[in-house]
């Protein structure tokens, strides 16, 4: 499992301050609890639902959090009271294990789309190890939805400063890595070029893989320029409690996914959009990928555009630094990684940490600036691997 | 169901499966296994020439003419590199 990226304090105040979000979660959370029941919080963050949960009359809580917020968290469970109800567990949710099963499992692990890292996984793994039978999972289902956008301003910089630059320089190698990249957006109602599709439904309760393929079809009926492939979701929290993040909504801390076309296509009413959109987890995250044709009004035949576009062709990669990730190769340390397995040899549970960085100086002189350097590198590993 | 890799063979491409050109070289992601696949300038040719042939011996025949090969060695090379493909799921036989 992957580390989830870490957040900063201000992100999860965004996360707190999204009214919409926040109060259909906590609508949701008071529904289904029942008193004395036990709730999992997955992904706890600063414990907003843990406490939430504690308010409501949860009997006990167990918020499960990686990132250095749940320092945060406990001191604010103490503030509110709530210490002797939550249990804290500073790890991944796939490593926990709890006395009972819980009642309620709560969770947003999502980014701007819940296929986001180990969002699935995780609940997958709770679904089965973690909930009572019976329980109840917060969120039920996200919806995801997709449309064709005409936006030429945030398709700009996948095209203009790689196509045309005022220096006379050729700079267009860039854009076929840059249009196969996504980025996130708050879109607007009327920059939709279609009526929006239902793309994928993930049922929390019953799915099975954390990835995703299906396909997509329009008839264009205005004209207009596709600019790109707009992807988003609508949420079900609990029994009739839901949000949605679709444009012309609330503009929620989600937005939606925008995912450039290899070049802007002009539509003419009658053109037929066809799209395959697949997300697969690989290696800790998605790829994506969007196959789209568009096939001309004034002919079956004629094809006016057909795109192969994913995110494994988007990345600045070396050949070489790709080729050190397959199967066969046989890599070999480098001198960071030497000094790292030096250092990680000599944790020990006996050896101190100026010890350690003292030792590392000795066997790799020249490599520190200072013994300052060796025993902050050393910190950095023992936070990293220490028990 | 098993099929046996011969000259008459037709290979595609699966789903899962991406490439990408570096430098004349191919990486490929195998995204049901997680892996990665390396391919040399040559094995980069003859991926886009048999994935886009009606057979091995229609690749094998665009293949001889740009390359100065012995017939029963590029034979040799086009059947292992498939059945190696075949292997790691990057190429099913259709």
């Amino acid at each position: 499992m992957v580390t989830p990226t870490g957040y900063r304090l201000a992100g999860y105040g965004n996360m707190i301050t999204d009214r919409p979000r926040m109060e259909a979660y906590a609508r949701a959370l008071r529904q289904v609890l029942r008193p004395g029941g036990t709730v999992l919080d997955i992904g706890a963050g600063t414990g907003i639902f843990a406490l939430l949960a504690c308010q409501y009359g949860a009997g006990h809580v167990h918020a499960v959090e990686p990132n250095d917020a749940i320092e945060v968290a406990r001191a604010m469970a103490a503030a509110n009271g709530c210490a002797e109800r939550i249990t804290f567990h500073r790890t991944l949710s796939t490593a926990v294990t709890l006395p009972a099963p819980a009642d309620v499992v709560i969770s947003d692990l999502r980014g701007v789309l819940p296929l986001f890292q180990q969002h699935i996984p995780s609940i997958i793994d709770a679904r089965r190890r973690l909930l009572a039978p019976g329980g109840v999972l917060i969120p039920r289902r996200d919806t995801l939805w997709a449309a064709l956008i005409e936006d030429p301003t945030t398709y700009c910089p996948f095209a203009e400063p790689w196509l045309a630059n005022d220096y006379g320089l050729d700079l267009s190698a860039g854009q076929p890595l840059v249009v196969n990249t996504w980025h996130k957006v708050n879109a607007k109602v009327g920059q939709l070029l279609v009526l929006p599709q239902p793309w994928a439904t993930l049922d929390y309760a019953t799915v099975e893989s954390p990835n995703v393929v299906g396909k997509l079809a329009w008839t264009a009926e205005r004209a207009g320029t596709a600019h790109a492939l707009l992807v988003w979701f609508d949420t079900e929290l609990a029994e009739g409690i839901g949000f949605s993040n679709a444009p012309g909504g609330p503009e929620l801390i989600y937005g939606q996914a925008f995912f450039p076309l290899q070049t802007p296509v002009d539509l003419v009413p009658g053109d037929r959009i066809e799209v395959r959109l697949r997300a697969d987890l690989a290696a800790g995250d998605y790829t994506w990928q969007w196959r789209t044709r568009v096939h001309a009004a004034d002919g079956a035949s004629r094809v006016k555009a057909d795109f192969h576009q994913s995110t494994f062709f988007g990345a600045p990669l070396s050949t070489a630094n790709l080729r050190k990730r397959e199967a066969s190769y046989r890599p070999a340390l480098g001198e960071d990684g030497q000094v790292e397995r030096f250092m990680l040899s000599l944790m020990d549970g006996q050896t101190t940490l100026d010890d350690i960085a003292r030792r590392a100086c000795q066997q790799f002189p020249g490599r520190f600036t200072s013994w300052g350097d060796a025993v902050a590198r050393a910190g950095e590993l023992s936070v990293k691997y220490g028990r | 169901m098993d099929k046996t890799i011969s000259m008459t063979s037709r290979v595609t491409a699966p789903d899962s499966v991406l490439v990408r050109e570096l430098g004349g070289e191919a990486v490929l992601l195998n995204l049901d296994s997680e892996t990665y696949f390396g391919l040399d300038d040559v094995g980069t040719r003859m991926w886009a020439v048999l994935t886009t042939s009606p057979s091995i011996a229609a690749a094998h025949a665009v293949l001889l003419k740009e390359y100065d090969v012995d017939p029963g060695r590029l034979a040799s090379d086009l059947l292992t590199l498939v059945g190696e493909l075949v292997d790691h799921g990057l190429l099913i036989l259709t």
